[in-house]
């Protein structure tokens, strides 16, 4: 099991879930162990945009956790990143305002944390 | 409850990627209590249910769910079908001694037999399996039951194929 993993279950925030979270525990869950995270970022994106947590909980799940881990590397090299900057911000806004929350949730050490620019202006999101 | 399903039809997806989505919506199709409506215009794969905004776009997810089958997700079957074979299924570059390697430890492992009861975690695997090799995989389970032999039939017509392909 996994720091991050551990960490989550030490929190016993576990509640049960309907047949339509499992099958998107089931999806997302698919998308980390075959590799597929970077692609559906989009997709990862429009789910965060719509609820809180990736499963429609009210506090982080499991999968909220398995998907942070892999999410997490690929969001901080985007924003470290020299190059358009403000569009990944503008583009994964609702990814990062997730990782910004669950990083300190699961106590992401301070030396790997995302360091995120809250004053940075962004473009009014069109829905 | 009302669903309505859209085959992989994608043209930046890879042959064998095409196949293993199809088949696993052609079972979620034939297998399902309730009828599914199939969305023929729809070129990515996709399930909605009629009257909320509650969509999937996985299809180990979409059988899963059609299913009401959700045993054994955290399973070594599991982790096979999805870490190994379907991670070879988006890499179709990967060389074919090692595509053939993992279907036969699938066949080995998991895939020995196709008896019912058959469970939504044995579906996946075998249409990851097929999917990478088909001729290893009728090699070794011989004639396949109707309802392997039929879904194959349904997700093979839906499947149209391109140049993106993996090599057999």
């Amino acid at each position: 099991m996994s720091a991050i993993l551990e960490k989550f279950r030490g929190l016993s925030l576990a509640s049960d879930l309907d047949k339509e979270q499992l099958a998107l525990a089931t999806q997302w869950e698919t998308v980390v162990k075959s590799g597929q995270v970077h692609t559906n970022l989009e997709e990862l994106n429009l789910r965060l945009r719509d609820h809180s947590f990736i499963l429609a909980t009210i506090t982080p799940s499991e999968t909220d956790a398995v998907v942070f881990e892999s999410v997490f590397p690929i969001i901080k090299e985007l924003l470290a990143s020299s190059k358009d900057v403000k569009g990944h911000y503008a583009q994964y806004r609702h990814i990062i305002r997730w990782s910004a929350y669950l990083q300190e949730l699961l106590d992401v050490p301070e030396n790997i944390k995302l360091s995120l620019n809250f004053e940075l202006e962004l473009p009014r999101e069109i829905i | 409850m009302a669903l309505t399903l859209s085959f992989d039809k994608a043209k930046c997806s890879n042959d064998a990627l095409k196949l293993a989505n199809n088949l696993k919506l052609a079972f979620a199709k034939k297998l399902a209590k309730d009828e599914i409506i199939v969305d023929d215009d729809a070129n990515s794969v996709e399930l909605t249910v009629a009257g909320s905004d509650f969509r999937l776009f996985n299809t180990n997810a979409i059988l899963r769910y059609v299913l009401g089958d959700f045993d054994g997700l955290d399973s070594p079957e599991t982790h096979y079908a999805v870490s190994s074979l379907e991670a070879v299924l988006y890499h179709p570059s990967a060389p074919r001694e090692h595509v053939d390697e993992t279907v036969v430890k699938a066949l080995e492992n998991y895939l020995t037999t196709l008896n019912e009861p058959l469970t939504a975690t044995r579906l996946i695997t075998f249409s990851n399996a097929y999917a990478l090799s088909p001729a290893l995989v009728e090699t070794k389970l011989g004639e396949l039951p109707e309802l392997f032999a039929s879904v194959i039939a349904v997700a093979k017509s839906a499947s149209p194929r391109t140049s993106y392909s993996v090599e057999h």
